[in-house]
Parts: structure tokens; C-alpha cells; sequence
């Protein structure tokens, strides 16, 4: 008896725990997406105003944010000054090979912020930015719409079938 | 001789570097880079092909390393140009495309002209006892940058007093990791990146210069700048192009300076980098 119950229990948590996994994934997801928009922000003052070149705006940008995003922007920073890489997009993907924890939908982005950067001309950089910005925020409004009642429910349902599984197996 | 040679080759696509190192070091002047085809190391005398032809890619790869992938940032890109680190030059041709509101920019490069920036210290000796201010003169690639370069260099350590340079492009003292490459002077004051006319007038306001120097004067508004500089009582150091004497008086833009007098002494260069001096007697 005190097997099946300590079963149980494992059940119920593991299940639980997916719930959890499914949540803190998605908190990442707005959170990166959230540390991006930041940093796009930050580059688009510091491109309008001081024509900041490539290496020094991204480690500028870097300081600017917060989490993978800020470690992303360093190493992509290191590559453009390692000069090694012909563009800026190689540039971007040899740095997002250092950082595993991105999530894709902030990967995605990240490359496309990279062609935007690759640009020659300014104006072309400064409506990419701003074209991105937009897709950044619309991608945060879906992420975000009802979030607290979504997770909580991804809780529950976890929690639910858990209990579901101990009464099948039981 | 002094040359950032290391940034030079660097700025060229890894198949091209080894052949150009072993060819060029001590003489090249420029590599030619045209779409479709071998790139072409040019000497004074002399020119030779590269093997494969060069790519899209390798005039893009190019143009970021020569600019830390800002071209933009460079505000020599809408004269068709970027000054790499080391003072190498590259002048970029092909498809540029002009909006009226938004302005220019560069579709696809076609062509490439990366010039190899050398220092020869001494050359301007015997000029740098001349007085008053000073004209140098030549056609393109004849070195009348490196020739200012040096009588700048002179004249600030024999003690002309303050020399205020207003290097818009530059080439005349180039940076590489915010360092000086070429020795300016213990009294030279060097102002980069800004337009002649705004630089000359920055420098009279602020730097009590002797005297000033720029590159290449080519359009009215560096004239109408440099007049106003000479009225102030400051001699000029300045370069611009020109074949011979006849070719400077005949120019328009230049007819201002010279009927009012500005310079008293031409240094004239021919294509084979000699030099000589010559009294302006308008």
C-alpha cells in the first residue's frame, strides 16, 4: 500500500512538474522576447543619434539587457570585432551556437534583426528595426493575452491528468 | 616606410591574402576588385592578376571589414568611399540607389579600389622651411596626401606652432584601435570625420592654430572655408587635384583662393611621386 501511494505521489508530481516546465518555458519566452525589445529600442536611439558602429552598439546593447539576450549581443559583439565572419547574419549564427537556452520564436527574431543590421544604409536599418519592433510587440501581445488564467490552467490540466493516470494505473 | 599592411590584407578575402602578402608588401599601391573577374594588384609600373574571380560575397565581406560592418557609420559612404582602419582606402562602385526623402544607398557593389596608405617620413624636408601657406598639387594617386602628411609632421616639430587638421576622410592620420598609425607631431591637433567647413571654423574658434591643414579641397564650400581661414591670419597646408599649374588656374573652383592670393608656394608632384616647389605669382 505504502508503495502505491509513494507511486502515486510520483505520478502526481512528475505530471505536475511537466505542467511547470510548460509555464517556466513559456515565462522564458515573453521574458527573452521582452529583453529583445529592449535592446532593439536601445539600438535604434543609439543608431539615430550617434551612428554608433556594429561592435560597439551591440556591446552597448548588451549592457542595455538582461539575460541570454545581453549574453547573445556580447558574443555577437566578440564575432563582429574578431572580423572573422564576411556578414553580419554569419556573425549572428556563429554567436547563437555558443547560447543553446534561446527560445526559437527569439531565435527567429535574432536572425532577423541580424539581416536588418547587415544593411548598408541607415535608413534601411532604422525601418527594419522598426518593422521588428512591431513583430516583437505583436508576438508579446499573443504570448501575453490572458497569460495568468492560460498557465494556471496548464497547472491544473497537469495536475488533473496526473491524477487521472493514478486512478487508471491504480 | 611605414604601412598598417597587416589591416590591408586583412581587409581581403582569405584566398586573395597569402599572394597579395608575398607580391605587394613593400610596393603595392592598390587592388582592384571587379566583379566576375580576378582581382588585379596594382603596382607603379606594373600590374598582375589573381587567380579565382571575385564575388558579390567578397566585396560584401570587403566593405564590413573595412568599416567593422558599418558602412553607414562611415559618412564617406555617399562620396563613394570608406577609409579602413590604417588609412587604407576603399572606393566603392555600382548600384547605388537615391530616394528623394530617404536619401542613398548602396544595392550591390561592382566594383572595388582598395589603395594600400603608406608613410615615408622625410620626403617633405626640403619643404619644410618654406613659409606662408602651402599648396600641393598632382594628379590622383601621385601622393600629395602623403607628402601634406609629412610637412605637417615637419612643420610641427621645427616649430611652426600649432597645426590644426581637419582630417575629414581620414587618411592623412588614420586610427587603428583609437591609436594615432602615423606619428602627427608634438604640436599637431587633429580633428576627424567632420566636413572642412565645419572643422576650419571649429579649429580658428578653439585650437589657436598657426596653421591648418585638409586634404583635398574640391568644392566651393572648402574654398569659401579656407579664405576665411586666411583672412584670419593663418597659413594653410592643403592639397588638391590638379595635373599641372596650368590645370589649377583654369579650374573655377579653385579661382577665389588663388586671385586672392591665399597660397605663396606650389608643390607640384608627378605621377612618378617627385616633387617640386614653385612661387604662386598670380
Amino acid at each position: 500500500m505504502t508503495i502505491k501511494l509513494f507511486g502515486a505521489i510520483l505520478i502526481v508530481l512528475s505530471s505536475w512538474g511537466i505542467g511547470l516546465t510548460i509555464v517556466t518555458a513559456h515565462r522564458k519566452k515573453v521574458s527573452s522576447l521582452n529583453d529583445l525589445l529592449t535592446a532593439i529600442r536601445y539600438m535604434k536611439s543609439e543608431l539615430r543619434y550617434r551612428c554608433t558602429p556594429l561592435p560597439a552598439l551591440c556591446k552597448a546593447s548588451a549592457g542595455a539587457s538582461h539575460g541570454y539576450i545581453s549574453g547573445f549581443l556580447q558574443l555577437l559583439s566578440d564575432e563582429l570585432e574578431a572580423q572573422v565572419c564576411p556578414d553580419t547574419k554569419l556573425c549572428a549564427i556563429q554567436a547563437l551556437t555558443h547560447i543553446k537556452e534561446i527560445p526559437n520564436p527569439t531565435a527567429a527574431m535574432i536572425m532577423t534583426l541580424a539581416d536588418t543590421l547587415g544593411m548598408f544604409d541607415l535608413s534601411g536599418q532604422l525601418d527594419g528595426l522598426d518593422m521588428l519592433e512591431t513583430q516583437i510587440e505583436q508576438a508579446l501581445h499573443q504570448l501575453t493575452q490572458q497569460q495568468d488564467v492560460r498557465l494556471r490552467s496548464y497547472q491544473t490540466l497537469s495536475l488533473c491528468a496526473g491524477a487521472a493516470l493514478v486512478i487508471l494505473l491504480i | 616606410m611605414l604601412c598598417a599592411w597587416d589591416s590591408f590584407i586583412h581587409l581581403l578575402p582569405a584566398r586573395y591574402r597569402d599572394k597579395t602578402d608575398k607580391l605587394g608588401r613593400q610596393t603595392l599601391q592598390e587592388v582592384r576588385m571587379r566583379l566576375g573577374l580576378p582581382p588585379e594588384l596594382v603596382f607603379q609600373n606594373e600590374r598582375y592578376k589573381l587567380d579565382s574571380p571575385v564575388s558579390v560575397e567578397d566585396m560584401r565581406q570587403c566593405i564590413n571589414f573595412a568599416s567593422q560592418y558599418s558602412p553607414w557609420a562611415a559618412g564617406t559612404l555617399r562620396n563613394g568611399y570608406i577609409t579602413a582602419p590604417g588609412g587604407h582606402r576603399v572606393g566603392i562602385f555600382g548600384r547605388y540607389t537615391t530616394h528623394k526623402d530617404l536619401g542613398w544607398s548602396l544595392q550591390t557593389p561592382s566594383m572595388l579600389c582598395l589603395r594600400v596608405c603608406r608613410d615615408f617620413e622625410g620626403i617633405a624636408s626640403k619643404a619644410a622651411h618654406i613659409s606662408g601657406s602651402i599648396l600641393i598639387i598632382g594628379p590622383p594617386g601621385c601622393g600629395k596626401t602623403t607628402l601634406l602628411r609629412d610637412l605637417i609632421r615637419l612643420k610641427s616639430q621645427h616649430g611652426a606652432g600649432n597645426i590644426s587638421v581637419v582630417d575629414e576622410r581620414e587618411e592623412l592620420f588614420p586610427r587603428s584601435m583609437e591609436r594615432l598609425c602615423f606619428f602627427a607631431g608634438e604640436h599637431t591637433d587633429i580633428l576627424s570625420g567632420c566636413t572642412k567647413q565645419d572643422g576650419i571654423h571649429w579649429a580658428l574658434r578653439n585650437m589657436t592654430p598657426s596653421s591648418i591643414a585638409v586634404d583635398e579641397i574640391t568644392a566651393k564650400e572648402d574654398c569659401d572655408a579656407l579664405l576665411h581661414a586666411g583672412w584670419c591670419g593663418v597659413n594653410l597646408l592643403a592639397t588638391a587635384h590638379a595635373g599641372s599649374r596650368h590645370d589649377l588656374f583654369t579650374r573655377p573652383v579653385y579661382k577665389p583662393i588663388l586671385e586672392n592670393h591665399l597660397f605663396q608656394t606650389l608643390l607640384i608632384m608627378q605621377p612618378d611621386k617627385q616633387w617640386h616647389a614653385e612661387r604662386i605669382n598670380t
